[in-house]
């Protein structure tokens, strides 16, 4: 399985924070890189990033989902600045 | 005569072992274990395997006999809910080598292709750490990614645990509280996505 580029993945934040894509679309968009039994050698920061991705539909237990847009956008920061 | 007292040796060795008085009987941790067990064999998939997951989490701390379990969960369920850290996870590299090589009857390149793949799964999954479990399987611990809404949840991070015997490997997110607590645990199958919650106490309440 090859890794995604930098520009998909920004791509995937980008229509979170637009919200033209679900989370648990992008989740599952993201879970098969988390889930291989051999990850995929990419960079640290896509790795980290795709990490966080899979994470975007996790629910909280006091309101829907755990993680917000200002998180999407922090993330989303990071990758960009590498 | 003496055929007649090993009889009833053996009747009482194997009635001590069904009360559970055997070689875990001072530290009684089967006590600890035997119902959340039974519980979340229950509640999750027989074939996904997770069943030994939150069996290992809630193993007694306060056991003589298994020290090393005393950091496998924030919570100690057999004092009511003393809160613990997690202070058993290893720093990095810590012990990697002589874990691995400690394995006995395994070849050379047996143990080299272990000690390959545990760096791997260090490199990807570990960045705060590992332990080992008392089944032999190791568990990897990612950062935690802060939730910047405030609320109960504190953030949640990725783990990932594999079995060097077989290989195998499965992975799931814990979602914690402010004091540490694991609050929810979603196994990442590739199937459907099920949240299993637990209350400030570490008690079970049901899925979402």
């Amino acid at each position: 399985m090859n890794a995604p580029s930098r520009s998909e993945v920004t791509e995937k934040f980008q229509q979170l924070l637009q919200e033209v894509a679900s989370r648990e679309g992008v989740a599952t968009w993201a879970q098969k890189w988390v889930i291989a039994d051999n990850p995929t050698d990419m960079e640290k920061d896509i790795w980290e990033a795709l990490q966080f991705l899979a994470s975007a539909d996790l629910i909280s237990t006091d309101r829907p989902y755990l993680y917000s847009a200002q998180d999407f956008e922090r993330e989303l920061a990071k990758l960009l600045k590498c | 005569m003496r055929m007649c007292w090993k009889l009833i040796l053996l009747a009482v060795w194997l009635i001590g072992q069904t009360l559970g008085f055997g070689m875990t009987g001072i530290c009684h941790e089967s006590l600890y274990y035997a119902q959340p067990s039974a519980v979340w064999q229950q509640i999750l998939p027989a074939n996904c395997g997770y069943d030994a997951l939150p069996n290992e989490a809630i193993r007694g701390y306060d056991c003589p006999a298994h020290p090393a379990s005393a950091y496998d969960n924030p919570i100690n369920h057999s004092t009511g809910g003393e809160k613990r850290s997690f202070e058993g996870i290893r720093p990095l590299f810590a012990s990697t080598a002589e874990f691995l090589a400690a394995e006995s009857g395994a070849s050379s390149a047996l143990q080299g292709a272990r000690l390959s793949e545990h760096l791997t799964q260090l490199e990807k999954y570990g960045s705060q750490g590992f332990k080992e479990l008392e089944n032999g399987n190791i568990r990897y611990y990612g950062d935690l990614k802060a939730a910047s809404t405030p609320g109960e949840m504190s953030g949640a991070r990725l783990v990932r645990e594999w079995n060097p015997e077989t290989g195998a490997k499965r992975t799931w997110y814990e979602t914690l509280d402010h004091s540490g607590t694991v609050r929810s645990v979603r196994p990442e199958t590739g199937g459907p996505k099920v949240h299993y919650i637990f209350d400030a106490n570490g008690n079970y309440t049901g899925t979402r």
